[in-house]
C-alpha cells in the first residue's frame, strides 16, 4: 500500500506539510484580504507581511506538490506508528479539551484533581493509590503554592460563582 | 577602595544575605513553572520591596531575576519544556544531552555559562554603562526595523538547515500576522479579530509559547509513554559541564557580549537574544552540522546571552531611565517608589548603597550558580521520572501559568490552539520557533517602519537604505537568504561536476 494513501491515524510527511501549507495559506489569505479594507496605516505592513506569506506558502506548496507527484513521500514517509500511541493522542487531546472546559465550569481544584486522576490511566499508570496520592498532593500544592504564596488567582467556575 | 569595602559590608549583612537566598531560591522555582519568566517574578516580588531599604530591595528583585533567567533553562534541558521564553533556545542542543544520559553534565553547562553571562553583564552595568546607553540612542527606527527582519530571516535559515529557509519564512510572516491581530499600535483601529472581544487586546505571546514549546512537548511525551532519558545511565557530573564551559569560554564570552549589545535595544528581550546567540554560535562552527543534535556549545551560546541580557537590561533602564524590557521598567519602579531617580547620575550619586546593589548581584550570580550545582543531581532524577506522571503535571502547569498571567479563559485557549499546532510542526520538523519570534517582534517591527517612514524625507522607502546600519542588515539578509537558497543546487552542480569528472 503507498505511503502516500490515508491510513487511520497515519499520513505521510509530505500528506501533513502539505496540510499545514493549506492552513497557513488560508490564515494570511484572510489577513491579506481584510488589511485591504484598513486604512493605508494601519494595514500596511500587514498587507505586506501576508502578501509575502502567500507567495512563500505557494512556492512550498509547489515543492510539495512535486514530491508527493515524484513519490518521493514514500521514501519520507515516517515508521509507522503504533495505533495505541496515536490512540494515546487522541484521548490526550480530548481529556485536554474537557479539562479546559471543566475549569471554566467547576474551577481549578475539581477540574485538576478529576483531570490528574484520570491522565495517568490514559497512559498506562494503572496503580490506583499512587495515582491518587500524587493528583490530591499535586493539586494541593500548586493551588496553595499560586493562590497563598503567589497571591494569584486561579479558576474558581462558574459552578462555584452560582452556587456562592 | 573604601567605597567598595562600604558596599561589601551592606551587601553582606545578614538581612541582605537572606533576601539574596530567599531571591535565588523563589527565582529557580518560578524558572522551571512553565510560561512564568523574570517579568512575572519580578512583578510578583514587587510589592515585598514597598517596605524595604533600597539596597534590600533591589538585590532582592536582582536575584530573582538573575534566578528565574537561569531556572528557564532547566526544564528547557530535562523536559523539552522551556521555563520560559527565554529558555527556547537552550531546548535546541540541552535536550538531546538529556536524551543521551548526560543531562548532570548538560546542567552543570548551564549553571556555568549563567555565571559567565551574569558577571558580564554586571560587568558592562558598572564600568560602561552610560557610554553604552548613550550607543542606544543612536539606533533609529530604520535600524530598528532592519534588525528585526534580520532576526526572523537568520533564525529561519539557521533553524530550517540549508535549502529549507522557505518554511521558517513562512512561519515568520505566520507569526507577524498573528501579532497584528488586536489593536493597532499606530492607529488604535482594531485589526483581525473576528469580532471577538478577547482578541481586542491581541494574542498573548506567552500564551502561545507555552502552547507551541511546552504542551506541545507534552502531547509527545504522551505518545513516547516510558521516562525520558529511557534506558540511558544517568551521568550526573555537573562538574564536567562546567569544565566545558571553562574549554568553551570564547563561546561563552562572545554570546555573552552579544547578550548585551542586544539588551540595550528596547524591545528585543531575552528571547530574541538567545536565538541570534545561538544563530551567530551554530552559523560560525566549523562543525555546524553537529548543532541540535547535542553541541554543548549550543547550549552555553544561548544560556550566557540570557543571563548577559538580563544583567544588560538595566543598563538603559539605569542610566538613561528608559527601560529597554518589562522588567527593566519594574526596576525603574522600584528605585522611584524609594525617591530614587535613575539617570546619568545615578552611579556617582548613589553612593555606598548603590554599589552594594551591584555587589548583591554578584553575590547572586555565585548563589545560584552554587544551588544549581548542589541541586543537579536532584533535577537530572527528573528524567526517569515515569511520563505517565511528568505529563499530567506539565499539562496542568501549562495551563496555570497561561491562566495567571491574565485571568482569561480565552489565553488556555490559545495556549491549547497553539500546543496542538506546535506538535504538528514538531513532529513534521518545521522549525516553529520562527512563529514565536514573529510573534514577540511583530509589534516592534510594525511601529519602527511606520516611525521610519514618518522621519523620512517625503515618507520615502529610501531611509532603509540610507542609514548605514540598516543598509549593512539589508545587504546581509539579501546575502543570507540568496546563499542559503542557491547551496542546494550548487552542490548538485558540484556534485554532478565530480561524478562526470570521475
Amino acid at each position: 500500500m503507498s505511503s502516500n494513501v490515508k491510513t487511520p491515524g497515519r499520513f505521510s510527511k509530505t500528506v501533513v506539510d502539505i496540510v499545514l501549507l493549506v492552513c497557513t495559506l488560508v490564515f494570511v489569505s484572510i489577513v491579506f484580504v481584510q488589511s485591504l479594507a484598513l486604512s493605508e496605516l494601519a494595514g500596511l505592513v500587514p498587507k505586506l507581511v501576508s502578501g509575502v506569506a502567500i507567495i512563500l506558502c505557494l512556492v512550498q506548496l509547489t515543492v510539495e506538490a512535486k514530491k508527493l507527484k515524484a513519490g518521493a513521500a514514500k521514501q519520507e514517509a515516517e515508521p509507522e506508528e503504533q495505533p495505541a500511541t496515536t490512540m494515546r493522542w487522541y484521548t490526550m487531546l480530548m481529556i485536554v479539551g474537557i479539562y479546559i472546559a471543566g475549569l471554566e465550569l467547576l474551577g481549578f481544584a475539581i477540574s485538576t484533581l478529576l483531570f490528574l486522576l484520570i491522565t495517568p490511566y490514559v497512559m498506562q499508570q494503572k496503580k490506583i493509590k499512587i495515582n491518587i496520592i500524587l493528583a490530591v498532593v499535586t493539586t494541593v500544592i500548586i493551588y496553595y503554592g499560586f493562590v497563598e504564596v503567589f497571591y494569584v488567582r486561579l479558576p474558581e467556575g462558574l459552578l462555584f460563582e452560582y452556587l456562592f | 577602595m573604601e567605597h567598595l569595602l562600604a558596599a561589601l559590608q551592606i551587601a553582606l549583612s545578614l538581612h541582605n544575605i537572606g533576601y539574596l537566598l530567599l531571591g535565588c531560591i523563589a527565582g529557580l522555582f518560578i524558572g522551571v513553572l512553565p510560561g512564568l519568566g523574570p517579568v512575572f517574578g519580578v512583578a510578583l516580588f514587587l510589592p515585598l520591596t514597598f517596605n524595604l531599604p533600597i539596597d534590600s530591595s533591589l538585590i532582592l528583585l536582582s536575584a530573582v531575576y538573575a534566578s528565574v533567567a537561569y531556572g528557564d533553562g532547566i526544564t528547557s534541558i530535562l523536559l523539552n519544556v522551556p521555563g520560559g521564553p527565554g529558555g527556547v533556545a537552550v531546548t535546541f542542543d540541552g535536550y538531546p544531552l538529556t536524551k543521551m544520559g548526560k543531562a548532570g553534565i548538560a546542567l552543570g553547562a548551564l549553571a556555568g555559562s549563567a555565571l559567565i553571562g551574569d558577571m558580564i553583564g554586571i560587568a558592562a552595568l558598572v564600568t560602561i554603562a552610560p557610554a553604552l546607553a548613550n550607543f542606544s540612542l543612536m539606533i533609529g527606527p530604520a535600524e530598528y526595523f532592519m534588525l528585526c527582519m534580520f532576526g526572523l530571516s537568520m533564525v529561519a535559515i539557521i533553524s530550517s538547515g540549508s535549502g529549507q529557509s522557505v518554511k521558517g519564512l513562512i512561519l515568520g510572516c505566520l507569526g507577524l500576522s498573528i501579532a497584528f491581530m488586536g489593536r493597532d499600535v499606530m492607529t488604535g483601529v482594531e485589526r483581525f479579530t473576528f469580532g471577538s472581544t478577547f482578541l481586542e487586546d491581541g494574542i498573548s505571546f506567552t500564551s502561545a509559547s507555552i502552547g507551541l514549546f511546552a504542551l506541545s512537548q507534552a502531547f509527545i511525551l504522551t505518545e513516547e509513554g516510558g521516562s525520558i532519558a529511557g534506558e540511558n545511565l544517568l551521568i550526573s557530573k555537573p562538574w564536567v559541564g562546567v569544565l566545558s564551559v571553562v574549554k568553551n569560554w570564547f563561546t561563552a564570552v562572545k554570546s555573552a557580549v552579544l547578550g548585551v549589545f542586544l539588551s540595550l535595544m528596547p524591545g528585543i528581550g531575552i528571547t530574541t537574544s538567545t536565538l541570534f546567540a545561538y544563530m551567530v554560535e551554530h552559523r560560525t562552527a566549523k562543525n555546524p552540522e553537529t548543532y541540535g543534535t547535542g553541541n554543548i556549545r549550543g547550549l552555553i551560546a544561548p544560556q550566557a546571552a540570557a543571563n548577559a541580557t538580563a544583567s544588560g537590561e538595566l543598563i538603559p533602564a539605569l542610566a538613561l531611565g528608559i527601560p529597554s524590557g518589562a522588567t527593566s521598567a519594574i526596576f525603574i519602579a522600584a528605585l522611584t517608589i524609594h525617591g530614587l531617580r535613575p539617570g546619568p547620575e545615578f552611579f556617582s550619586a548613589g553612593g555606598a548603597r548603590i554599589d552594594a546593589v551591584f555587589v548583591g548581584m554578584f553575590l547572586a550570580a555565585l548563589v545560584f550558580f552554587i544551588v544549581g550545582l548542589t541541586c543537579t543531581p536532584l533535577f537530572s532524577k527528573i528524567t526517569k521520572v515515569p511520563n505517565s506522571v511528568l505529563v499530567p503535571l506539565i499539562i496542568v502547569l501549562c495551563f496555570t501559568g497561561s491562566y495567571v498571567l491574565r485571568n482569561e479563559f480565552g489565553d488556555m485557549i490559545i495556549t491549547a490552539v497553539f500546543g496542538v499546532i506546535g506538535y504538528f510542526l514538531f513532529k513534521n520538523k518545521w522549525p516553529y520557533q520562527c512563529i514565536v519570534l514573529g510573534l514577540i517582534l511583530g509589534s516592534l517591527a510594525e511601529s519602527n517602519f511606520h516611525r521610519a517612514l514618518k522621519i523620512s524625507p517625503d515618507q520615502s522607502y529610501s531611509i532603509f537604505v540610507d542609514k548605514p546600519m540598516s543598509l549593512i542588515l539589508l545587504l546581509i539578509i539579501g546575502t543570507m537568504l540568496l546563499v542559503n537558497y542557491l547551496a542546494d543546487p550548487i552542490k548538485k552542480i558540484k556534485n554532478t561536476g565530480g561524478t562526470r569528472g570521475h
